[in-house]
């Protein structure tokens, strides 16, 4: 019988060890009842899991039998910058490349099994970021509000041919890759991706800054670029052809000001209609209140006030229509 | 500025602060109308206003016709509480809906202060 397809989030074991990695996967299972422990000595195998989303660790030797299990997780961590490794290594280890593993922690074989809990239930508590699915032209929105919301961290866009990422740095966008594609270019390459799916990394850093320009102007010019292949495609003229960022002039920005003269919310104006509405009742003048409460009704829906004040009193003129 | 009936809004509110026996209440004008209301969700605005409008009309026909005087409170009690209806001014009465273990002397001192906090607005 096939195995069902799981949906639980993922550890991702690579040992060689046979008897330490049963005894690490009994102990995990036990404490981390809801992940997926998944075991491997195949590096490839360990690649194909850790590239999925749903992996949030990896627990691997630094060295096995048949591979440089460092090389693994550093590949592993280029493809998903971020994801928590905890290497399990022999004292003397490489500490210099265990270091260069983002969110690596290193424990001494054999692995004392507190400890090991510790660094797992710290890394699996520390993964922060969220993911989603991209339609068409969301992505410069997406951009837009992280650096609005002063980001740092990686966005790791996966279009399946092609891997993007891009690069924050307290909304800053610092540096972006698209296959060969770096810089600028690479980032007006991503924004003009259709769909894929998308990972934001608040923990990644690091990244090299080869980008200079403001978010706003890679915005600017990415939409203007975006209008100019959209007209290219549909032959429509675009309020943006024919135009490069440099020639947009921004509107200065207006102050912020009190508000003056007279103003109210639909709701005070309501409110206002309701009171005009109550003084008709007093005065039997009921075809007038009606009026005024229908108003106050409509400039204010969800107020359950005017919804009963308002049937009862078409109840009322219906009964005095019809005695 | 606020409205008339925001600021009764307000006086009931205060009253239901303070009082925590006090469940919900509305000012419900002679004819039935809600004018303004603090009810628990689980209370049908509806319903008050209509029982308010019944139960002013019965107490004011007995207040007038047995005793040649005007209503000036009605109180039902049952099982699970109290239900006031005290006249607020010659166009509206208030209504408290009352827990079981309130006190009702206690009750009946707050309904004199907000009626006269109320008399302000109506």
């Amino acid at each position: 019988m096939l195995a069902q397809p799981t949906h639980k989030s993922r550890i991702v074991l690579l040992q060689d060890n046979s008897a330490m990695q049963h005894d690490v996967a009994v102990i995990l299972r036990r404490t981390f009842r809801d992940y997926d422990v998944r075991l491997t000595q195949d590096s490839t195998q360990a690649l194909h899991w850790l590239a999925d989303e749903r992996s949030h660790l990896l627990i691997t030797d630094a060295q096995t039998r048949k591979v440089d299990a460092l090389a693994v997780a550093t590949s592993a961590c280029t493809r998903r910058p971020g994801l928590p490794v905890i290497v399990l290594s022999d004292p003397p280890c490489d500490s210099q490349r265990i270091s260069q593993l983002s969110a690596a922690a290193w424990i001494e074989k054999p692995p004392k099994m507190e400890r090991l809990i510790g660094l797992v239930g710290r890394a699996l508590s520390e993964r922060m970021g969220w993911s989603g699915q991209l339609s068409i032209q969301a992505l410069p929105d997406l951009v837009q509000l992280l650096s609005m919301a002063n980001t740092s961290g990686a966005l790791r866009i996966d279009t399946g041919p092609q891997l993007g990422l891009l690069w924050f740095d307290r909304g800053a966008i610092v540096d972006a890759t698209l296959g060969k594609l770096r810089g600028v270019e690479a980032f007006h390459a991503l924004m003009q991706l259709r769909s894929g799916t998308f990972v934001l990394d608040r923990r990644a850093h690091g990244a090299d800054r080869t980008i200079e320009l403001s978010a706003t102007q890679l915005l600017l010019e990415t939409m203007c670029r975006i209008d100019q292949k959209r007209e290219q495609e549909c032959g429509v003229p675009t309020p943006h052809s024919g135009t490069s960022v440099s020639q947009i002039r921004l509107m200065p920005v207006i102050e912020d000001r009190e508000p003056t003269g007279n103003w109210s919310t639909p709701a005070q104006s309501a409110a206002e209609c309701f009171e005009r509405g109550l003084a008709h009742v007093r005065s039997k003048d009921y075809a007038e209140a009606l009026a005024e409460w229908e108003r106050a009704n409509a400039l204010d829906p969800e107020n359950h006030t005017y919804q009963v004040n308002l049937r009862r009193l078409r109840d009322l003129r219906q009964r005095n229509q019809n005695p | 500025m606020a409205t008339k009936s925001e600021r009764i809004s307000e006086v009931l509110r205060s009253l239901r602060q303070g009082t925590p026996e006090v469940i919900g209440a509305a000012v419900v004008s002679s004819e039935g109308f809600i004018v303004a209301s603090v009810l628990p969700n689980e209370v049908d605005e509806d319903l008050i206003g209509g029982m308010a409008a019944s139960l002013l009309g019965v107490s004011e026909r007995i207040s007038s016709d047995l005793m040649r005087s005007q209503m000036e409170q009605t109180y039902v009690r049952s099982p699970k509480g109290y239900i006031v209806v005290n006249s607020a001014g010659p166009d509206a009465v208030l209504v408290l809906l009352v827990s079981r273990e309130a006190k009702l002397g206690l009750i009946f001192l707050e309904l004199k202060r907000t009626i006269v906090e109320l008399m302000k607005y109506i």
